[in-house]
C-alpha cells in the first residue's frame, strides 16, 4: 500500500464527516467561483456587445433600458421614435455610422429585429446557410435561435406580436428564413433578423385591421414601394432627403470623432423628442449594480468557506484524539515525526481539493444544465464549459487552506509524546 | 546480542528509577516481570527507543540505541524492533494485510507478496487477509498485531503485557504463539507481564522493582 494513500483511506474511514466537509467547502468554493465566472462572462459579453457603439438612440425613457434592450435585447423597448429625427441625427456632421433597429415582435421567445445588413457585419456575422435578407418578410436566424427553433433554410413561421410568448399571432404573414448565420458569441446568435420595412408591413396591416386606428394608419403608413424605399434611406440614411413619418425603435449611433461624445447626447436630450444613451457609462452603472449583489454573494461565499475550514479543522483534531494510538503505532513502525506532520496535512489538503473540485464541477456542470434547459439564461451569453486561470488559483488557495487548517492538528500529531500514550494502554 | 546496563529514569520530580541489566544472545527471548508500576513498560520503551534513558546504555548488536537520536533511531526502530501490545492497536482504517504491509513501508524494508502470504498463513490469517479490522476477533486482532510486528524480520519483538486481560488457556495460547513464531522466524523475543503463569516457559527473566 501506498502510504500516502492512508490519509485517503482515513477519509474514506469517515464517509459522512468527509462527505460534509467536502460539499460545504464545495458550496462555498461554487458560490466565489460562480462570482468568477458570471462577472467575467457577463461583463466580457456587455463589454464585447457594446464595442464600436458609441451612442444609441430612443425613445424618451431610462437609458439603461434603452441600452438593455436595444444592444443586449434584455428588456422592453421606451418606445418608438420618428425616422425623420432619426434622419436629421444620423446627417450630422459627427455621426460615423447609424444602424436602425425596429423591435416588437418575436417567434417563441427569440426576437425579431428589423434592420440593415449593417447591423449583421457590426458584429462580424457570417452566413453558415443561404442569404441574408433581401425582401420584406425573410429573415435571417442566429446560430442559437436557428438550433433552438429546429428552423432551417426555407422555413416558414408567424411572428407573434409582442416580447414574450404567449401573445397573438401576425396571421395572414408568414416569415421565411433565408439564412442562418455561424456562431459569433453575441446578441446575434439568439436573434431573429429582418429588413425593418417587414415589421413595418407587419404592423402596418395589423393596424389598418384595427377599425380604431384604420384611418391613422392609412394617413400615417406609406405603400409598400415607399416602404421598400425607406429600406435604403435607412440603410444610409446620410443621403436621405426623404420626408419620413415612420418609426423605428431605436438607432445604434457611431461617432467621428470623441467630440461628438461631448455635444451629441446634450444635443438629442435637449432639443428632441429622443433619448440618447451611452453604452459605456450605463453598462459602467449596471455593472456597478451588480456589484453589489455579488458583493453580497461573495461574502456569502466567503463565510461559507470559512465555516467549511472551521469544520475541518474540527474535524481533523477530533481525528487526532481519536488516532492517538494509531499516530503512535506509526511511529513505533519507523514513522518519524515529519511523517505524522504530513499525514495530517495530506487529509486536510485531500478535503480542500476535494472540496474545491467538486465546488468547480457543480458550477460548470450546473451552469451547462441550467443553460440547455432555461431559455432565459442562454440569452445571458455564460458559457459553462470555458475554465478559467483563477480558478486554479482557487484550487492553489484551498490546498493552501488545507494545509492553514491542519496545522495546528498536524504539529500537535508531531509533538505525540508515544510512550505517554502506549503507556496509557 | 542486547545488551543493557546501568539504565536509570525519573520521571518529573518523582524517585529515580534503577533497572536491572540485561544480557540476552541472539534468537533467544526473555522475560521481564513486575508488579503494576514497577516501570516494566518504561523499561521497554525504553529497549526500543521510545524513552531517553537519564543513564546508562543499550545496545542492539554494535549499534548503541542510546546514542541514536532523531530520524536515525526511527530508522532503526523501524526496521530492527517489533512491537506488540496488550492492546492491539491496528489501523481500523485499513485492511488486515494494509497493516500488515504499513510495517514494512513506514520501515523501508520491502517485503513479496509471497512473504506476507507465509506470514498470514503461519498465523491462521489467509481467509481474513483483506478483510477490515472491525471485523475480526480480539484473537485475530492480536494475531495480526504479531504479524505486523514480524513483517520487517526485527532483531527483536518486544511484547508489553500481552496476556494480562486473558484467561490462564488463551494466556498459554498467546505465549506459545509468541514463542512459535520468534523461533520460526529467528528473533529475540522480550515480553513484560506481571503474570507469574507464563514464567515457566522463558528460561531468561529479570525482575523490576524486586
Amino acid at each position: 500500500m501506498n502510504i500516502l494513500r492512508l490519509p485517503f483511506k482515513y477519509l474514506m474511514a469517515k464517509p459522512l464527516s468527509t462527505v460534509l466537509n467536502v460539499l460545504l467547502f464545495a458550496f462555498g468554493i461554487g458560490i466565489i467561483n460562480l462570482l468568477i465566472i458570471a462577472n467575467k462572462q457577463v461583463s466580457n459579453n456587455l463589454v464585447n456587445n457594446a464595442k464600436g457603439i458609441d451612442m444609441v438612440v430612443g425613445a424618451k425613457g431610462s437609458p439603461l433600458q434603452i441600452i438593455l434592450c436595444s444592444i443586449f435585447h434584455i428588456d422592453f423597448p421606451t418606445g418608438n421614435i420618428q425616422l425623420y429625427e432619426a434622419e436629421q441625427l444620423a446627417r450630422k456632421r459627427l455621426v460615423k455610422n447609424v444602424i436602425p433597429l425596429a423591435l416588437g415582435d418575436s417567434y417563441q421567445g427569440s426576437r425579431i429585429v428589423g434592420t440593415t445588413a449593417a447591423y449583421v457585419a457590426h458584429y462580424n456575422g457570417v452566413l453558415d446557410k443561404g442569404d441574408l435578407f433581401h425582401n420584406d418578410l425573410e429573415v435571417v436566424l442566429g446560430s442559437n435561435t436557428a438550433e433552438k427553433l429546429g428552423l432551417t433554410v426555407g422555413s416558414t413561421f408567424t411572428g407573434q406580436h409582442g416580447m414574450s410568448e404567449g401573445a397573438y399571432d401576425h396571421e395572414g404573414h408568414a416569415y421565411q428564413v433565408v439564412g442562418v448565420l455561424k456562431l459569433s458569441g453575441t446578441v446575434l446568435d439568439d436573434l431573429i433578423l429582418c429588413s425593418v420595412p417587414s415589421v413595418w408591413e407587419m404592423h402596418a396591416e395589423e393596424e389598418v385591421h384595427d377599425p380604431h386606428e384604420a384611418h391613422e394608419a392609412h394617413e400615417g403608413h406609406e405603400t409598400h414601394a415607399q416602404e421598400e424605399k425607406r429600406l435604403k434611406v435607412v440603410s444610409d440614411l446620410h443621403r436621405s432627403d426623404l420626408d419620413s413619418s415612420m418609426q423605428i425603435t431605436s438607432m445604434l449611433v457611431q461617432f467621428r470623432s470623441p467630440m461628438g461624445a461631448v455635444q451629441l447626447p446634450r444635443m438629442i436630450n435637449e432639443k428632441t423628442n429622443m433619448q440618447a444613451a451611452i453604452p459605456a457609462f450605463e453598462i459602467t452603472r449596471l455593472i456597478s449594480i451588480m456589484g453589489n449583489a455579488i458583493s453580497v454573494m461573495n461574502a456569502l461565499g466567503i463565510v461559507l468557506v470559512a465555516v467549511a475550514l472551521l469544520s475541518v479543522f474540527i474535524s481533523l483534531f477530533n481525528a487526532l484524539k481519536e488516532r492517538k494510538y494509531d499516530l503512535a503505532i506509526l511511529r513505533t513502525m519507523g514513522g518519524t515525526p515529519i511523517f505524522l506532520l504530513s499525514l495530517i496535512v495530506v487529509e486536510g489538503m485531500l478535503l480542500m481539493f476535494f472540496g474545491c473540485s467538486l465546488g468547480i464541477l457543480l458550477v460548470h456542470g450546473g451552469l451547462e444544465l441550467a443553460l440547455n434547459s432555461l431559455d432565459t439564461l442562454q440569452k445571458s451569453g455564460i458559457d459553462g464549459t470555458i475554465f478559467y486561470r483563477e480558478e486554479l488559483y482557487i484550487v492553489l488557495m484551498a490546498l493552501l487552506a488545507g494545509v492553514v487548517v491542519a496545522i495546528i492538528p498536524a504539529v500537535a500529531a508531531y509533538k505525540t509524546d508515544i510512550s505517554k500514550i502506549l503507556g496509557d494502554k | 546480542m542486547i545488551e543493557v546496563s546501568g539504565l536509570q529514569f525519573q520521571y518529573n520530580k518523582q524517585e529515580q528509577l534503577d533497572f536491572p541489566d540485561l544480557r540476552l544472545p541472539p534468537k533467544e527471548h526473555a522475560i521481564i516481570l513486575g508488579q503494576s508500576g514497577s516501570g516494566k513498560t518504561t523499561y521497554l520503551h525504553m529497549l526500543a527507543g521510545l524513552k531517553k534513558p537519564q543513564a546508562g546504555q543499550i545496545v542492539y548488536g554494535d549499534t548503541a540505541l542510546t546514542e541514536l537520536s532523531g530520524k536515525r533511531l526511527d530508522k532503526f526502530r523501524g526496521q530492527k524492533i517489533g512491537m506488540v501490545f496488550q492492546v492491539p492497536h491496528l489501523i481500523a482504517a485499513l485492511t488486515v494485510s494494509e497493516n500488515i504491509m504499513l510495517a514494512s513501508k513506514l520501515s523501508g524494508i520491502s517485503v513479496p507478496r509471497e512473504e506476507l502470504d507465509g506470514l498470514l498463513e503461519e498465523l491462521g490469517l489467509s481467509k481474513k487477509k483483506n478483510a477490515k479490522i472491525q471485523a475480526l476477533s480480539e484473537g485475530q486482532k492480536q494475531r495480526v498485531s504479531i504479524a505486523r510486528a514480524l513483517i520487517k524480520k526485527p532483531q527483536v519483538l518486544l511484547a508489553d503485557e500481552p496476556t494480562s486481560a486473558l484467561d490462564d488457556r488463551n494466556a498459554e495460547n498467546v505465549i506459545g504463539l509468541f514463542l512459535e513464531m520468534a523461533n520460526q522466524h529467528g528473533t529475540s523475543l522480550l515480553v513484560t507481564t506481571h503474570d507469574k503463569r507464563i514464567k515457566s516457559d522463558f528460561k531468561n527473566f529479570v525482575t523490576i522493582g524486586a
